[in-house]
């Protein structure tokens, strides 16, 4: 009997690799540079993997168009991290392990690129992601790489905005996810070092709808402002009506979700007057605009995430150049290098550097919502 | 009363009124088939959907259509799912996980035909200051259809010959076989029944709360935790309990982290169950 | 040979999760209890390792550390729910996964919240954490398939058929409940230790239902009580998924297919082989 499991374990295991890698049917010509890329492509994270994944293609397709890298396509071996731990670990198991990849794009979500860092590390590989910002992400190592900012720092503006408007006592509603929850801790710290006062702190769950009692609390306080920090629009849009139904009526502080382009178009007065942070991103910059027509003109819709896909965009393009500079060879520690002297390069993004830890150099803008436009401030 | 007061017990009370929306419907179809119908959240969900889906053939069409299909649905589910096991002698526990694995089904066809993004049903939902205390349309409704189905359910099994063959069905089944009642089809009607109080769960709760594909999985378990509370074995109970619930969810988290509201619910379930298992209505289970 | 690591990297994970199958077989199919926290003691075991790893302790401490303290909250647990029967014991079983996976969320100060414990100690290369692994699941599957022969294992399934009976008979049913719990809870303990070390990262969604949800598809479609059913229907449940990529759905449509096609699968399962693949015993 214990020969049947055997058999059966392997018998699986088979399967399981067959179903992707070498076996799987996706040729790899010696006329080809292959890299690696894990997104959520299924699962709640699927809404941000899929049109970053879309601006990926298109600009592979673009510098394939354009003649390669020296000659040679760009090929990229796709892998679903499902925004889990677990399966971001199998995909840069699978993309190091299986397809032998030197670059892998990705994770979106904070908690897949920290468990593939560990990997990708190991096995001397550049892990490179548009759109994590979890803190702990700085030391992840070596050769991890982001183009999107830190937690750290969408909050830092705020809280210093916060204070330099007068606001003595602030509230804090956040939701119960990591970015939130990063943008709650550094606006707090901030804000008291600053010599603010915060009124109160709450947080909800990701399943929850009604914020009758949370803001029933604040109303109760009444401090000068409040900072929202929810993690997706649905509910920071949630948050608001019942903020405002439930009578408070002062000024809000918040980061990038309440104020995204869709939000304000379709909820007009409730957001009028806030103010959010944003990175510093141009979205008429050629590049941008050349990236986010082409996506229209394909998918028929806006793009949803401009500054992630546009990082991605970046990303892509980042990784070509290195290699480029390499004769079109790829080799992971001459990108690692390539990547920490980049300076201001000129992306979709806008002008780029990578500091000593692989995080990006950015600005940061404070952007109020006025007359149904984000206006920036100072 | 503070007008702060006010308004969190009126916020505990919309709350519990959503719950037992939700719970009216549940603890129906458990009553009359003894066993726990998880996939009821996602019965709800769909329910909401299809209201959305027809939403632009105005409320006279949207309604009855979306409640109609919704309980046809619910119905096709006991049929397709819950019939076969049953009659091959499954156990209770055989039947939770199948509802379990129904639920999951009917939300990965709510995923795949409407995506997972949120959508919203834009009505007009003017806000009525009551002096201490502010309440919208949408909420007046909430708590009047929970009214309503307090008084209705409770009418239906106490006066109604269906209620009446219901409550001898969940008392004794087998009696109940030998004075002729047909279990099977009193099943369907609860299913029936059941799946359109959902369906009325769902589209009031997606008009205060809008719509998103895992919206019935935490009301179905917070409006089981509500029927629990109040008693499984009653109708009424579960509506009282879910009342309550919401009661004190909303008042608890005026004191503790408010990030703890959801195990508020959970923590007073857990209580219930440890000491009055059933609940605040109901009638000590006798072993089956 | 880089192929390997692959392998190594799946293997591990079938380990991981195959002791959570068996343990959860011991609590569910030998002893009849339908526990729906079995996912809180992973994640309990998965937190004290890598609290204590991060805090400087070594693994010999923080593994055997995490292993007793999911026992204690096991059988912790067990005692006030012994008297409860089937659908309540599972409700209650559930609210305790939710309570404390809100616990693990909110204590920010403790847990760091929903932003999760990154860069938990490593534990030596994939190969010498599979050997660990591994070991430890034959450890595990012996350890029940010897309580399935000895008279505690009788103790156990005649509770799970007729418990009044075995009260009647003079049985301390309380008794039997607890050890099977708080063994069931160390196992499950264990595999998230382990998990913690080997993923180096973790946060509060390591307590989620639908993970839960899989696990009792693992044993359900297994067989209960059969370990030897848990540690196939891991391998299947794990592994099914994978086929689906040959078929050409779009990407919108891959995470609902893939959903359906699990549901179904389970479904069917229960309709046609309630007893799943190696199963002895309907679940009554």
């Amino acid at each position: 009997m214990k020969k049947t499991y055997a058999l059966f374990l392997t018998l699986a295991l088979l399967l399981a690799a067959c179903s992707s890698g070498p076996l799987s049917g996706t040729p790899h010509g010696s006329g080809t540079l292959v890299i690696g890329g894990m997104y959520p492509l299924t699962g709640d994270g699927a809404a941000y993997g899929i049109p970053i994944q879309h601006a990926t293609d298109i600009a592979i397709k673009e510098l394939n168009d354009a003649g390669g890298i020296g000659g040679k396509d760009l090929k990229i071996v796709w892998e679903d991290s499902k925004c889990d731990a677990k399966d971001g670990a199998t995909a840069a198991q699978k993309l190091t392990g299986v397809d032998n990849v030197k670059v892998i794009l990705g994770g979106i979500c904070s908690g897949e690129t920290l468990a593939a860092a560990p990997i990708t590390e190991e096995a001397g590989v550049i892990l490179l992601s548009p759109s994590s910002t979890n803190p702990k992400i700085t030391d992840a190592g070596d050769f991890v790489f982001r183009t999107a900012p830190s937690d750290a720092y969408g909050g830092k503006v705020a809280a210093e905005y916060a204070r330099k408007q007068g606001y003595k006592t602030v509230s804090i509603i956040a939701e119960n996810s990591d970015y939130a929850q990063g943008l709650r801790t550094v606006f707090r710290d901030s804000f008291k070092a600053l010599g603010g006062s915060i009124a109160n702190e709450q947080t909800f769950d990701p399943d929850a709808s009604d914020f009758k009692t949370i803001v029933l609390k604040v109303v109760d306080i009444y401090p000068d402002a409040v900072y929202l920090a929810p993690q997706t629009p649905a509910k920071g849009v949630l948050l608001l009506k019942q903020l405002r139904e439930q009578g408070y009526k002062g000024p809000i502080v918040t980061a990038e979700v309440l104020i995204g382009r869709d939000v304000i178009k379709e909820h007009p007065d409730l957001v009028e007057g806030i103010a959010g942070v944003e990175v510093h991103f141009d979205e008429t910059n050629p590049k941008a605009k050349k990236l986010f027509d082409e996506y229209r003109s394909l998918y028929n819709e806006d793009p949803p995430f401009p500054a992630y896909m546009a990082a991605a965009y970046d990303n892509v393009n980042l990784i070509a150049d290195a290699i480029g500079a390499n004769d079109g060879e790829i080799d992971a520690d001459q990108i690692k290098d390539y990547l920490y002297h980049v300076k201001d390069y000129d992306g979709a993004l806008g002008k780029l550097t990578f500091d000593q830890n692989g995080d990006p150099i950015l600005d940061f803008d404070v952007k109020k919502v006025i007359g149904g436009n984000l206006v920036v401030l100072g | 009363m503070s007008s702060i007061a006010a308004q969190l017990i009126l916020n505990g009370v919309i709350a519990g009124a959503i719950y037992t929306l939700v719970a009216s419907g549940f603890s129906l179809i458990y009553n009359v088939t003894k066993f726990m119908h998880f996939a009821h959240g996602a019965i709800l969900a769909i329910g909401a959907y299809l209201f959305y889906a027809f939403f632009g053939l105005g409320w006279a069409v949207a309604l009855p259509v979306s409640i109609i299909l919704t309980s046809i649905l619910g119905a096709l589910t006991n049929f397709l799912v819950y019939r076969p096991l049953r009659k091959r002698k499954a156990s209770s526990a055989v039947l939770l996980i199948s509802s379990l694995a129904a639920m999951i089904f009917l939300n990965a066809t709510l995923l795949a035909f409407w995506g997972a993004d949120v959508k919203t049903l834009p009505h007009a939902n003017p806000i009525f200051d009551v002096g201490i205390a502010s309440i919208t349309a949408t909420q007046i409704a909430i708590v009047a259809v929970a009214l309503l189905l307090l008084l209705g359910l409770t009418l239906l099994m106490k006066k109604t010959r269906l209620g009446k063959a219901m409550r001898a069905l969940a008392d004794n089944k087998d009696v109940a076989q030998t004075v002729g009642i047909n279990p099977e089809r009193i099943y369907t009607v609860a299913f029936l029944i059941g799946s359109a109080l959902a369906a009325v769960a769902g589209i009031l709760i997606g008009l205060e709360q809008n719509l998103n594909p895992v919206m019935g999985i935490q009301l179905v378990i917070n409006g089981f935790a509500g029927a629990v509370i109040g008693g499984m074995t009653s109708v009424p109970g579960a509506i009282l309990g879910s009342l309550l619930l919401g009661l004190v969810e909303n008042i608890g988290i005026w004191w503790l982290p408010s990030g703890y509201k959801g195990a508020i619910a959970f923590a007073l379930l857990f209580l219930f169950l440890l000491f009055r298992p059933q609940g605040i209505l109901g009638k000590k289970q006798r072993e089956a | 040979m880089a192929l390997l690591g692959y392998f190594t990297h799946l293997g591990i994970l079938v380990c991981i999760y195959a002791i959570l199958a068996v343990s959860l077989n011991l609590a569910l199919g030998f002893t009849g209890l339908l526990n729906l926290g079995h996912i809180a003691f992973f994640g309990i075991g998965a937190y004290v390792a890598a609290l204590l790893g991060l805090a400087g302790l070594s693994p010999w401490i923080d593994i055997p550390l995490a292993v007793v303290i999911a026992a204690l909250v096991g059988v912790i647990l067990a005692i006030p729910t012994a008297r409860l029967k089937g659908d309540y014991l599972a409700l209650a079983t559930l609210g305790f996964t939710f309570i404390i996976s809100s616990v693990a969320r909110n204590w920010t100060s403790l847990t760091r919240g929903a932003l999760g414990l990154p860069g938990i100690p490593r534990l030596g290369s994939i190969s010498v954490v599979l050997a660990f692994v591994a070991g430890f699941a034959l450890l595990c599957f012996l350890v029940v398939v010897w309580i399935s022969r000895s008279s505690l294992g009788r103790k156990l399934q005649a509770i799970r058929d007729d418990e009044l009976a075995a009260q009647v008979l003079g049985t301390n049913t309380f008794l039997y409940k607890l050890i099977a719990m708080g063994i069931s809870a160390a196992m499950a303990g264990l595999a998230g230790a382990w998990y913690a070390h080997y993923i180096s990262f973790i946060d509060p969604s390591i307590f989620s239902i639908p993970d839960l949800i899989l696990l009792i598809a693992m044993v359900v479609v297994g067989g209960l009580a059969s370990v030897r059913g848990a540690f196939i229907g891991t391998v299947i449940i794990l592994l099914l998924p994978e086929p689906l990529r040959f078929i050409g759905f779009p990407p919108t449509l891959i995470g609902p297919a893939r959903e359906m096609l699990f549901a179904l699968v389970l479904l069917l399962i229960l309709l046609f082989r309630p007893r799943g693949i190696l199963g002895k015993v309907d679940i009554s």
